[in-house]
């Protein structure tokens, strides 16, 4: 009895997918001292969570986020202990400019919205203000939504950070590894991969765009769909910006790093091909939302774009993520996170190590319950 | 508004370019050639409806030749925008393009690449020093402007190099030292390619009367293994070992580097084409099929951007690529014995290549550096120890590098490191350049600025 | 040095390097007529580490210039047109400037 108790003890956690969900679960599974396989068919980063924006921010979520967002904060002001690393993240302001009264009407809405709701984050500043804080901005801007301590991070640097310290509390990564088949067998289950058979009493699709495939073989069927938001970088500019800039009512990110270079993306979309691991970029996509950097920045007409980039990204239909408990035993899901997941990463990682060890989150996970679309796929 | 969807787009009016145009042309398809430069003619004809014979006939008379074909590109139903930069091919038969500040898409039922070649990339020691030039920049500087300088050393092989050389001596211009980076154990390795080679009588002839004044008019030094660029701010001196172990020190304000061309495959890449390691040229190359065609359906490869041949190899690609591109519009309009004979033809212009590429292959002493303080990544100033450095963190190849140190990620894209950085990883990691594999390229295929690319979406905001 | 090896009857042009005034020829591009006048380099590309044309066919990127206040021109691709005012191409500061005291509006 005691010989068979032992063997099931030592099945390993599988997380598929060795994205920031992925590697930020195996790190909080590791450290409490759990077996953990992560893998992915790929490699660490290769996707969304190594190309993404790096926007770290509260600002514009979607309310049923903001605990998660909240909770998630946290780590992030303590990252770089967590992840023994140096200026994992900085921390700055991030304002969604308004640039017309339609912008201006979009932030008050936002505003007594969250005030309803018991947030106090963001806060509406003046133009006046906004002028002396950020003074290479648009004559034009009337004002905008600031959060002050949110800000951005390079989006390999921490998921490498988690996948680094993971790997040094035990967790084991195998990359590239394709998954055939994931069967139920007895009380457990077992993965088919390409490196021979997994048996796992519990597994972690943090699969990203794949995520709905995945789903699919442990039973669940769970809408997601494949998109590729495109980003571009500058060359060196004079330094001019020490926060992030959206707009209300556009798509842009923008924001400058240290080494001068500036990176701008929001979410315009490219073509996605996850199948074939590429995305294609769009020459009229890039051409709409750099227009829309220049409106907000004219200064940076001659500024040059050195590359651009698309990751390939899972989008739900209502644009929250799925996290939860599958329909069978052992299966937790933390994937489709809609272009806006990376800031989110620390806290799901603790959420789902949460679940997995049957210990109740520290924030409700409700809104993002995998079966809310049990009956739109009747 | 002008035009913008042609039958055929050609990017590139160098040889292969032009010819594909006139072809075409010929055929009454309409078509339009792109290309970056102020004037048609690649870099091989360059400058070359301006440059007066009589006075720049130290060019040689091959190149002169060229006239009449690249005159071709004012003929009928070609459209010729020059000045233009195209930064991206998208799959949906897109091109789009920057003229003079202001992009616009223009589309085609079929696309000829004809973006030719580049040097490769060279990484001696103080090549970064101002005074350091590639031999095609040294040659450009004659056919565009007449400019030459004294007492200039150059450095590497390959017949871009003799032929620059024996310009020079034609213009009367000094030239302190060859430094032939040829290693001596070539020419027996190529000994089997050389029976072809005597199919092309005249280009060894030509070859052989370059050498013979070069070593007649400098101090012709063979079989360097060892060279270093020394100065502070400027070239002062260059200094060499050859197999041998002779060793030397030329004083000189000017060195000329050069080890072979390439394709210059930016373009091919960002497009998401296909392409194969080449084990004899030590490149990249766009996998075509003998017609021409890539991976993609309507993208065709002509000239030294599909794999160096050379020019005239490369007219004769124009044609067959433009013969095949009218075959498909009307089947069996050119017959299949023109193209079979088009077909010899180039396999019969293309009988030295196997010759020289054993001869002149770059050697493993030039291909990487020696030292750890030589700069690899030019644009971004990363040394080989840096990149060194980066590998101990178990990278998988040159896009995982990129996490780690900035080589690829500046403005040349990758055209002056990437093979450099690929060949770094691939000794480190023990594998096959063709494993270890190249940049992940993407557009815009050259920088663009902001306001050139929101031109796309109306104009700048003030 | 380069020197010029012959002169047809081209027009002759003034421009400007760095305030300094330099003779070239109608049909020279900046990068030539930069290495006729004797200027070998023409961008800072870091601490110590000046650049000057290396390829001459607009892949390389060393040549970058400011021209007429515009950055990131490269030398070898631009015709000189007359009294052109050209000036090295700095790395740029890396430190944001103070907001001035009097803004318009």
């Amino acid at each position: 009895m005691a010989r068979l108790a032992e063997k099931v003890a030592q099945r390993p956690i599988i997380i598929i997918g060795a994205g920031i969900q992925g590697c930020a679960t195996a790190f909080f599974l590791s450290q409490r001292k759990k077996r953990v396989i992560v893998l992915d068919k790929d490699n660490i980063a290769r996707h969304a969570s190594g190309v993404n924006a790096g926007g770290v921010r509260r600002l514009g979520r979607n309310l049923a986020e903001l605990p998660l967002s909240i909770t998630a904060m946290d780590w992030w002001n303590k990252i770089d202990k967590l992840l023994c690393i140096k200026n994992g993240f900085n921390r700055q302001f991030y304002v969604k400019v308004a640039l017309d009264d339609y912008g201006v009407t979009l932030a008050t809405k936002r505003i007594s919205e969250l005030n309803a709701a018991g947030f106090e984050h963001e806060n509406w500043i003046d133009k006046e203000s906004l002028r002396r804080r950020i003074p290479a901005i648009t004559k034009i801007a009337k004002g905008g939504l600031i959060v002050e301590g949110d800000g951005w991070a390079i989006p390999w640097k921490i998921t490498l950070g988690f996948y680094d310290r993971a790997r040094a509390l035990g967790a084991k990564f195998l990359a590239p590894v394709k998954i055939n088949r994931i069967k139920r067998y007895c009380d457990h289950w077992q993965l088919k991969t390409d490196f021979g058979t997994v048996e796992t009493d519990c597994i972690v699709n943090c699969a990203g765009a794949w995520g709905g495939r995945i789903a699919k073989m442990v039973g669940d069927n769970l809408p997601i769909e494949a998109h590729a938001p495109m980003l571009a970088v500058t060359d060196q500019q004079p330094m001019f910006l020490n926060s992030v800039i959206g707009v209300m009512g556009a798509t842009l990110s923008l924001k400058q790093l240290q080494n001068g270079t500036i990176i701008i993306g929001g979410g315009i979309r490219g073509k996605a091909l996850p199948e074939k691991n590429e995305s294609h970029l769009t020459p009229a996509g890039l051409g709409k939302f750099i227009r829309t950097a220049g409106e907000v920045f004219p200064h940076l007409k001659d500024a040059q774009v050195m590359r651009a980039w698309a990751g390939i990204e899972g989008y739900t239909p209502d644009h929250l993520p799925i996290i939860g408990r599958g329909s069978q035993s052992g299966i937790f899901h933390g994937f489709g996170f809609s272009a806006h997941g990376f800031q989110l990463g620390p806290g799901v990682g603790e959420a789902l190590a949460d679940l997995v060890m049957k210990r109740q989150p520290r924030v409700s996970l409700a809104a993002f319950k995998p079966s809310r679309f049990e009956n739109d796929l009747i | 508004m002008s035009k913008s969807h042609f039958s055929v787009a050609i990017i590139g009016a160098g040889p292969a370019g032009i010819s594909a145009a006139a072809t075409l042309n010929r055929y009454c398809i309409e078509n339009i050639v792109i290309d970056d430069q102020v004037g048609p003619g690649g870099q091989v004809y360059r400058n070359i409806l301006d440059n007066d014979n009589d006075k720049r006939n130290f060019l040689g008379e091959d190149y002169f030749k060229g006239y009449k074909l690249v005159n071709q590109i004012f003929n009928g139903k070609i459209k010729y925008q020059s000045k233009s930069t195209v930064w991206q091919i998208t799959d949906g038969k897109e091109i789009a393009l920057v003229t003079d500040g202001k992009s616009e898409i223009i589309t085609a039922d079929y696309i000829i690449i004809a973006t030719g070649a580049m040097e490769r990339p060279m990484p001696i020691e103080g090549w970064t020093l101002p005074g350091v030039m590639t031999v095609g920049g040294a040659q450009t500087l004659l056919k565009q402007s007449a400019i030459a300088a004294e007492n200039a050393v150059f450095v590497g092989n390959g017949p871009l190099l003799y032929l620059t050389a024996w310009q020079y001596i034609q213009a009367g211009v000094g030239i302190i030292a060859v430094l032939d980076t040829t290693q001596a154990k070539n020419w027996r390795a190529a000994i089997p390619y050389a029976g072809r080679a005597l199919l092309q009588p005249a280009m060894i002839k030509s070859g052989y009367d370059w050498l013979k004044e070069i070593k007649k008019n400098t101090n012709f030094i063979s079989d360097v293994k060892n060279i270093e660029i020394i100065g502070n701010g400027k070239v002062t001196s260059v200094q060499y070992e050859t197999g041998n172990g002779v060793t030397g020190k030329i004083e000189t304000n000017n060195v000329f580097i050069h080890q072979g061309v390439i394709p210059n495959i930016n373009l091919t890449m960002a497009t998401g084409l296909s392409h194969g390691w080449n084990k004899s040229t030590f490149c990249w190359e766009p996998e075509t099929d003998y017609s021409g065609k890539s991976s993609n359906d309507y993208i065709y490869i002509a000239g030294d951007a599909a794999g160096i041949d050379g020019s005239k190899a490369a007219l004769i690609a124009g044609r067959i690529v433009a013969k095949e591109i009218i075959n498909r519009f009307q089947p069996s309009r050119v017959s299949k014995l023109d193209l079979m004979i088009e077909r010899l033809r180039y396999l019969h212009i293309c009988s030295i290549r196997p010759f020289l590429n054993r001869l002149y292959r770059p050697s493993e002493n030039f291909r990487t550096p020696k030292l750890d303080k030589t700069i690899v990544c030019r644009c971004e100033g990363v040394s080989k120890s840096d990149v060194i450095a980066a590998l101990t963190h178990r990278i998988a190849g040159p896009n995982q590098l990129k996490a780690f140190c900035r080589a690829g990620m500046g403005r040349c894209q990758g055209r002056y490191c990437g093979l450099t950085v690929q060949e770094l990883i691939a000794t480190h990691n023990n594998e096959n350049m063709e494993d270890t594999g190249y940049f992940r390229l993407r557009p815009p295929v050259k920088p663009i600025t902001l306001a050139e690319l929101a031109s796309l979406k109306g104009s700048w905001p003030d | 040095m380069f020197k010029r090896l012959e002169t047809k009857s081209v027009k002759p042009l003034t421009i400007s390097f760095e305030g300094q005034k330099i003779k070239v020829l109608e049909n020279d591009n900046v990068a030539s007529a930069l290495l006729r006048g004797g200027y070998l380099e023409c961008r800072e590309a870091g601490k110590n580490d000046m650049r000057g044309p290396f390829c001459m066919m607009g892949t390389c990127f060393e040549c970058l210039v400011k021209i007429d206040g515009k950055p990131n021109q490269q030398a070898c691709q631009t015709p000189v047109y007359e009294n052109m005012q050209i000036f090295k191409q700095v790395t740029p500061s890396l430190t944001i400037p103070e907001k001035k005291e009097n803004v318009d509006e």
